[in-house]
């Protein structure tokens, strides 16, 4: 299968005052479509600092990153960021949803990018709440909903336009065991309908084991 | 959902300091629609009281308005009758009079002083309406009296002793250059709430003044309208019919008016000027403080391809929505201060040069408010741009990890 994610050579360090920290050291990585990829590793290994690469959150300082045999190095911020409006959506840790609107306008959110006719996107939206188990929930603001509704609804938010590629950070992190495993087989259910690529970064062995591959970074390295 | 749905909730999140930023641009809207009215209000008044004053439009003989008379009369309208008669059927007028200019020398026997004359048609105190106000005994009237009647300023009865009906003699230059006298009654005292032609002003029939001068010539024809605004339309037609009179309309004469407008659009342009500012302030500072406070959802939101001009959209749709509903309830603060005004009947002291207060009053203006709102509208959304754009320009890694 094409990869979809191809990193040759990728580094990437940052300062923290005036030490210089290598973040990523010569990284060379191949994710295939629709893998469930997992990046473990201990704090500070550099699992966010890829995932931002990954996610064309931030540009390497060095090395070639090709999204889907696109040259990403080469684009302007304005290109970036139609690629993630298109192509890319995330998943944060503590969620990121908009307070303001309810779980189901932030699962809209995206479409709302996209130009979609407002009545498709509430189909669209409809149908992927019922999905996603929310439908009760649709009309709450996040505050109401609980930790693991609340994931629900951002995974819903990262799947609303069907991207290429999912980047999750530690999506687990905040769960009860319970919780994580209804999250974890919604992202599955939802990549291998979908086709989508799901790269993860996460502690959770849970979430590792039910992986396609997992990749240990180290000192910004890969083991 | 829609963007300004969007934007409307967003404004909800901190209600205390959303209320405040409403607040000042209320205060602020309301604040400009005051003091505009008020100056509105005032220009409309000495506009009214000018033209009241001198007519609308006054015709005159062609080198009168540029040239000093080398005799009383001497540039007078001899054939005035008839140029009345031709322009009193235009739907614009509502009447036209002569008006005689002279001045001379007033005396009680002991004691002479100079005084300014104009000799009037007594139907033009029912055309002007109140422009002075009568201490003791009464306005010159129509009938034919034994002794021709004259109004005094009340300095100038002061200085000659004079009460109603006390005998004076007018001691003037006649049209050819000779002296000339004539005894005359004061049947009224008056004043014009300006002390300087309350010291020299003296009313009397247009054929007194006609006798004393020995012409038959008028100084004016004063032309009054129904309504101010029909002046320069009108005046365009008396000119082409009248190529070879002189024309002026109330606002060539009306330097007061033209000197108070020039004052007061410096004052209040000031005025407005620092509202603005403090408006445009006072938004920023809250917008800055939106912005840094969602810093990680701006990156949240970048990470997900929202454009920089869109998420600077979203801030300046909020910033749409605090001027809107802050002029909103300007104008309605404003509105309700005019109505509270127009019921209290609060009195202003004499303004310079004037013995009179007045009362006052504030004009709600439509204009002023279709300039004022989009204006602090505009300033706010402005005042929203600049911060937002501060906020977008941080690298979307770094606003993720804002805490």
């Amino acid at each position: 299968m094409a990869a979809i994610i191809n990193l040759e050579q990728v580094s990437k360090s940052y300062h923290l005052g005036e030490t210089r920290v290598d973040a990523l050291i010569d990284i060379n990585l191949a994710i295939s479509a629709g893998e469930f990829a997992a990046i473990a590793g201990p704090s500070g290994s550099g699992k966010s600092t890829l995932l931002n690469l990954c996610g064309l959150l931030d540009r390497p300082d060095s090395g070639e990153y090709r999204l889907e045999g696109r040259r990403t190095t080469e684009l302007s911020a304005a290109q970036l960021t139609e690629l993630r409006r298109e192509r890319i959506g995330f998943i944060f840790q503590s969620f990121n949803l908009v307070p303001v609107i309810s779980a189901a306008e932030n699962i809209e959110y995206p479409l709302l990018l996209t130009g979609m006719p407002a009545a498709e996107r509430r189909r669209t939206v409809a149908a992927l709440v019922e999905r996603v188990g929310l439908a009760p929930y649709a009309h709450h603001l996040p505050d109401r909903l609980s930790g693991g509704q609340r994931q629900r609804v951002a995974i819903a938010r990262a799947l609303i336009k069907r991207p290429a590629l999912v980047i999750a950070d530690e999506p687990t992190a905040n769960l009860d065991t319970e919780t994580a495993t209804q999250v974890i087989d919604l992202m599955h259910e939802a990549g291998r309908e979908q086709g989508t690529t799901f790269l993860i970064a996460t502690h959770d062995e849970r979430m590792v084991s039910r992986c396609h591959r997992a990749l240990h970074l180290t000192d910004g390295v890969i083991q | 959902m829609n963007w300004l749905l969007y934007a409307a909730r967003n404004t909800l999140r901190n209600r205390r300091r959303t209320l405040i930023t409403v607040l000042i641009a209320c205060i602020g809207t309301a604040a400009i629609m005051t003091s505009g009215g008020f100056a509105i209000y005032t220009y409309d008044g000495l506009r009214e009281l000018a033209a009241r004053d001198s007519g609308h439009l006054i015709l005159a003989h062609a080198d009168y308005f540029d040239h000093d008379e080398e005799a009383p009369m001497a540039l007078g309208l001899t054939d005035y009758p008839s140029v009345a008669k031709a322009l009193l059927p235009e739907p614009e007028v509502r009447n036209i009079l002569p008006r005689v200019k002279f001045s001379g020398l007033v005396s009680n026997g002991d004691k002479s002083t100079i005084f300014i004359g104009s000799g009037i048609d007594p139907e033009e105190f029912a055309v002007k309406g109140p422009t002075f106000t009568v201490t003791s005994g009464q306005r010159l009237t129509g009938a034919e009296q034994e002794l021709p009647q004259v109004m005094l300023g009340q300095t100038l009865a002061r200085a000659m002793h004079a009460q109603v009906g006390s005998g004076l003699t007018l001691l003037g230059t006649t049209a050819e250059g000779a002296l000339n006298a004539i005894d005359v009654e004061v049947v009224g005292i008056f004043t014009t709430g300006v002390p300087e032609l309350d010291e020299r002003l003296l009313l009397t029939h247009i054929a007194t003044a006609q006798t004393l001068l020995v012409s038959d010539k008028v100084s004016t024809l004063s032309i009054y309208l129904s309504d101010t605004d029909d002046t320069d339309a009108l005046a365009a037609r008396v000119r082409a019919r009248y190529p070879e009179l002189g024309l002026q309309t109330w606002l060539d004469q009306a330097f007061f008016y033209k000197k108070v407008r020039d004052l007061y659009n410096r004052i209040f342009g000031t005025l407005g000027l620092v509202i603005m500012v403090m408006v445009f302030f006072s938004v920023s500072n809250t917008m800055s403080m939106v912005v840094v406070e969602r810093t990680r959802e701006i990156g949240t939101l970048a990470a997900m391809g929202t454009r920089a001009g869109e998420i600077i959209r979203n801030f300046v749709l909020e910033a749409l929505v605090i001027g809107g509903l802050g002029t909103a309830l300007g104008l309605l603060l404003s509105a309700l201060i005019t109505l509270l005004l127009a019921l209290a009947d609060i009195q202003m002291p004499p303004p310079p040069g004037r013995s009179d207060g007045y009362p006052l009053a504030i004009y709600f203006s439509w204009e002023l408010a279709a300039l004022t709102l989009p204006l602090v509208i505009g300033v706010c959304m402005v005042a929203a741009f600049i911060a937002a754009r501060r906020g977008t320009r941080k690298p979307i890694v770094e606003a993720l990890a804002h805490v």
